[in-house]
């Protein structure tokens, strides 16, 4: 009895995917995948921090309970998918060698709790990645590595742990600022079909990769605004357009996307973002009729209007978010600060976030997943 | 046009191995293609679409690196320069250009008899020019002349700039001065593809050698006999060797284990003119170990050495010529495990039980016959200290380095010998001359100047100081030259420079 219940769960969370990584102070990053239930009376939240994975159950988005710790090396991103959290090591060595690491739990469907599966290394040189998605089959985990300047393709075994990296793509580029003297991917998303679409702040530039055999190739390349340090993407529900937070100059641009053939169309809005410390994180509101940013200080909302960003008064103060997150039942949103996870609830009709309640203390966390 | 070999291509099973049979370790770190160049403008091009396909390079030029550093490179493609070989002199006899792919022997035969030069080392004529270069270089007369990296005076090197476009420069100490230090020393595969190697002048040739063998067989061998070879030859070149009458002479201790039935130590000798005519230096050498008895004759099976007497002592005359004869690239037959140290005193009394420890060990299912510590003579012109600066060799005060080896076949094999060598080294440098920050490494200091990086060993990454031992005081430098010339780091290793 127990088993038909437990796939049905598994069934009905496998149907929602979406993403949000949270960065620390200083430490930009980007966001990937969460799952939410939204008729089931627990969930879970796994929220990577500095000293490994903190396990929460959660109820109406405003309580987290401390269920269990996992140490897990500088868990920078993480995925669910198939009750696996995928979780990637912003490290830069292991084993002696230059490169990071990815890591497979299971995820106890009626607990919550977490189960080692395997940790797998990333390619020669795949230092510090940052960001990581879950193709939509379930087949495979792409990793972006900020440090290293790479892509890497990991495939996801039957049992769901990783196999060893099966594709590697080598970017170069560069960009005008100080902190773009290489190529760094940053943040990825997935679109329905299987294709990626990968931000990269150090060249300044937009890509659409296909995976095939678990490799990976570029089909679609486009330069953003010199120096403007593409960091954060999120794709609008309906895929005919995507989001991009710019981090070195403040900025946010939306890009018109052909998801029959994986191409960027059109770049068609910028606007400036307020404030900005480095950091650029987006999240966009299921119904994609609003988004929500942060650049480091403060978070801002805007309405998402045919193809253009109107910039909402509604925004909150005196928060200084990594990264942000919105739950697929669009009641909440969620940041992550230097000490504690933030929740704003989000009005029904408007769309637009309320002030913050501290939800849960943590010292400096960086990632989350929510199922 | 380049060939590109695939896996279809009946070609690619052999043209993928490493000489070390080790590598590459797994199917997953196979690349998808070889890229024959044929030429500067092949290889250019090859570069550029690799790079641009967002696919790794590693380079191959003669093959003989010890660990996986060009054969693991996951559906990359590996470019080899074996094909660019030509050996010339620029104008009137000066300036030579070597191209990368060119083997030792080959350099040696073609610098002999067309100018009558020669590169000051190595030893293997099998062993690439692309890599052995710019790792330093040397062999039986770099006493007598220094490493071959000191002669250096340009690099042809294609590099990846920070937009990922490929660019042929020529450096010397007057253009991109630090770029052409860093690959004085710095070993392969780290900044970009070196093409060509030039030289302004090269050494004379040596008209001869003297050669001499000594045997030690192991049913004769006590550990008192042992510590006696090892005292003579070490003090040797701590006192009497760092006279430059002596520089031509260059002293080798193959410490086999007692598995392959006898120790060597040889010596090959010429005077600084480049004759043999007066042999006081060799006689002088070779009396240290007359009380030890040594015999000339190898035991059968295990080489020649038809040694004619010549004085007091047997010893074989060459003529120069003759001492290097082209040899094949064989891959993939032998599998090898490797480490070195540079040791600026000899042995002490620790060291030395420690060897003969681990040299008359056996292990259950490990074969150790064909594992030796090899102990050459160092020092001489190699340790002149002008070269500092010119070069990123920091190893200028040593007077022995050594080689541990071991190889086997048996892949079932790879555990007990990677393991027993690994514990063997740890031991040697735990002894009370090591800091207790430095365990178990040659860490540079009064006793050690570290391990030399054309005789890569993959498993020192395991201490976080690594790029010390290999480098020195220069590793700040080569990470400012690997930032500015590839800066994406394009061009890497397990032990390459991090950026
Ligand atoms: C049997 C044997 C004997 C040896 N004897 C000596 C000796 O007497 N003295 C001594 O000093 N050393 C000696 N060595 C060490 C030798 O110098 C190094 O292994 C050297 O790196 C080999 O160069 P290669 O071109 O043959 O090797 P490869 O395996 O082709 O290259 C070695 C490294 O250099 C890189 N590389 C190769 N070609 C290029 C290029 N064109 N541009 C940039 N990077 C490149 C490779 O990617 C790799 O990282 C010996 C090695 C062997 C196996």
């Amino acid at each position: 009895m127990k088993r038909v219940t437990d796939c049905h769960r598994r069934r009905f969370l496998q149907t929602f995917a979406g993403a949000t990584l949270l960065p620390s102070l200083r430490v930009p990053l980007c966001g990937q995948t969460f799952l939410s239930a939204l008729h089931w009376p627990t969930r879970f939240a796994y929220l990577g921090a500095h000293d490994g994975i903190h396990v929460y159950s959660i109820a109406g988005d405003e309580t987290f309970i401390k269920l269990q710790m996992m140490t897990s090396a500088y868990p920078v991103a993480m995925a669910i998918s198939n009750w696996n959290l995928y979780v990637v090591n912003g490290i830069s060595e292991f084993a002696g060698l230059p490169r990071g690491t990815a890591e497979s739990y299971g995820i106890d469907a009626w607990s919550g709790k977490l189960t080692f599966r395997n940790r797998v290394p990333l390619s020669l040189s795949a230092i510090s990645p940052r960001g990581l998605a879950v193709s939509p089959d379930g087949s495979a985990i792409v990793v972006a590595v900020h440090g290293g300047g790479a892509y890497n393709v990991l495939p996801i075994r039957e049992d769901g742990s990783l196999g060893r990296v099966t594709g590697i793509l080598k970017e170069t580029g560069s960009g005008p600022h100080r902190l773009q003297v290489s190529a760094h991917p940053s943040a990825l998303v997935f679109d329905s079909v299987g294709r990626v679409l990968g931000v990269d702040q150090g060249s300044d530039r937009l890509n659409v990769f296909t995976l095939r055999n678990h490799e990976i190739a570029a089909i679609c390349r486009h330069k953003v605004i010199s120096g403007s340090g593409p960091m954060s993407i999120v794709l609008h529900p309906k895929e005919k357009r995507f989001f991009v937070a710019q981090a070195l100059n403040a900025s946010i641009s939306s890009f018109k996307y052909d998801p029959s053939v994986g191409s960027i169309v059109d770049h068609e809005q910028t606007v400036a973002a307020p404030v900005g410390d480095g950091i650029a994180s987006l999240a966009i509101h299921p119904s994609g009729k609003a988004l929500y940013s942060s650049h480091g200080r403060g978070i801002y909302a805007w309405r998402i209007a045919g193809n253009v960003l109107v910039h909402s008064s509604s925004h909150v103060e005196n928060v200084q978010p990594g990264a942000l997150y919105v739950t697929k039942n669009a009641k909440s949103l969620f940041a992550l600060t230097d000490d504690s996870v933030l929740r704003m609830r989000i009005d029904a009709f408007t769309e637009m976030p309320s002030a913050p309640v501290k939800v849960a203390s943590l010292c400096k966390p960086l990632s989350v997943a929510i199922v | 046009m380049a060939i590109l070999i695939t896996p279809d291509d009946v070609r690619f099973a052999d043209l993928k191995r490493a000489r070390n049979g080790r590598w590459p370790e797994d199917r997953s770190e196979e690349v998808s293609t070889i890229a024959l160049c044929l030429s500067a403008q092949d290889t250019a091009e090859v570069l550029q679409r690799v790079v641009s396909a967002g696919q790794r390079p590693t380079i191959r030029s003669g093959g003989h690196c010890y660990e996986d550093f060009y054969a693991n490179n996951p559906k990359g493609t590996l470019i080899d320069m074996s094909m660019q070989s030509q050996v010339s002199a620029l104008s009137n006899n000066a300036s030579y250009r070597i191209e990368a792919g060119a083997t030792l022997g080959r350099t040696y035969q073609e610098l002999y008899k067309l100018y009558n030069v020669t590169l000051p080392g190595g030893t293997c004529d099998s062993v690439g020019i692309g890599g052995h270069v710019t790792g330093g270089g040397y062999g039986f007369v770099s006493r007598l002349y220094g490493t071959t990296a000191d002669w250096l005076s340009g690099v042809d090197i294609l590099t990846v700039d920070a937009a990922g476009k490929v660019t042929m420069r020529s450096c010397s100490a007057k253009q991109d001065g630090d770029l052409f230090r860093a690959c004085r020393g710095a070993g392969g595969g780290n900044f970009g593809l070196i093409v060509a190697y030039t030289f302004e002048k090269l050494p004379p040739a040596p008209q001869e050698v003297m050669v001499s063998n000594m045997i030690f067989p192991w049913a004769e061998m006590s550990e008192e006999k042992f510590a006696r070879i090892f005292d003579a030859f070490g003090g040797y070149f701590a006192t009497r060797g760092q006279d430059p009458d002596t520089w031509g002479l260059f002293g080798v201790i193959e410490a086999n284990h007692k598995a392959s039935g006898y120790m060597r130590v040889s010596a090959q000798f010429c005077n600084p003119d480049g004759t043999c005519k007066e042999t006081k230096v060799l006689d002088e050498f070779l009396a240290l170990f007359e009380g030890l008895k040594p015999s000339a004759t190898v035991p059968v099976g295990a080489g020649n050495s038809s040694s004619q007497s010549f004085g007091p002592h047997m010893m074989t005359r060459i003529p120069w010529a003759e001492t290097g004869a082209a040899g094949g690239a064989r891959r993939g037959l032998t599998r090898g495990k490797y480490k070195s140290t540079c040791m600026k005193k000899k042995f002490t009394e620790y060291e030395i039980r420690t060897l003969f420890k681990y040299l008359t060990q056996t292990r259950p299912g490990v074969d150790f016959s064909r594992t030796l510590l090899e102990v050459d003579s160092y020092g001489g012109a190699m340790n002149r200290k002008e070269m500092l600066e010119e070069t990123v060799a920091f190893q200028r005060s040593s007077i022995m380095k050594l080689q541990y080896q071991t190889y086997w076949s048996d892949p079932a094999e790879d555990e007990g010998h990677t393991s027993w060598m690994h514990e063997f080294y740890k031991e040697v440098y735990s002894g009370s001359d090591v800091d207790a920050a430095h365990q178990g490494t040659p860490y540079p200091g009064a006793n050690y100047e570290g391990c030399y990086i054309n005789w890569c060993d993959r498993d020192m990454t395991e201490y976080s100081y690594w790029p010390e031992l290999y480098y020195g005081p220069n590793y700040d430098f080569l990470q400012q030259v690997k930032r500015k010339y590839d800066p994406n780091n394009v061009f890497h290793h397990a032990m390459s420079i991090r950026p």
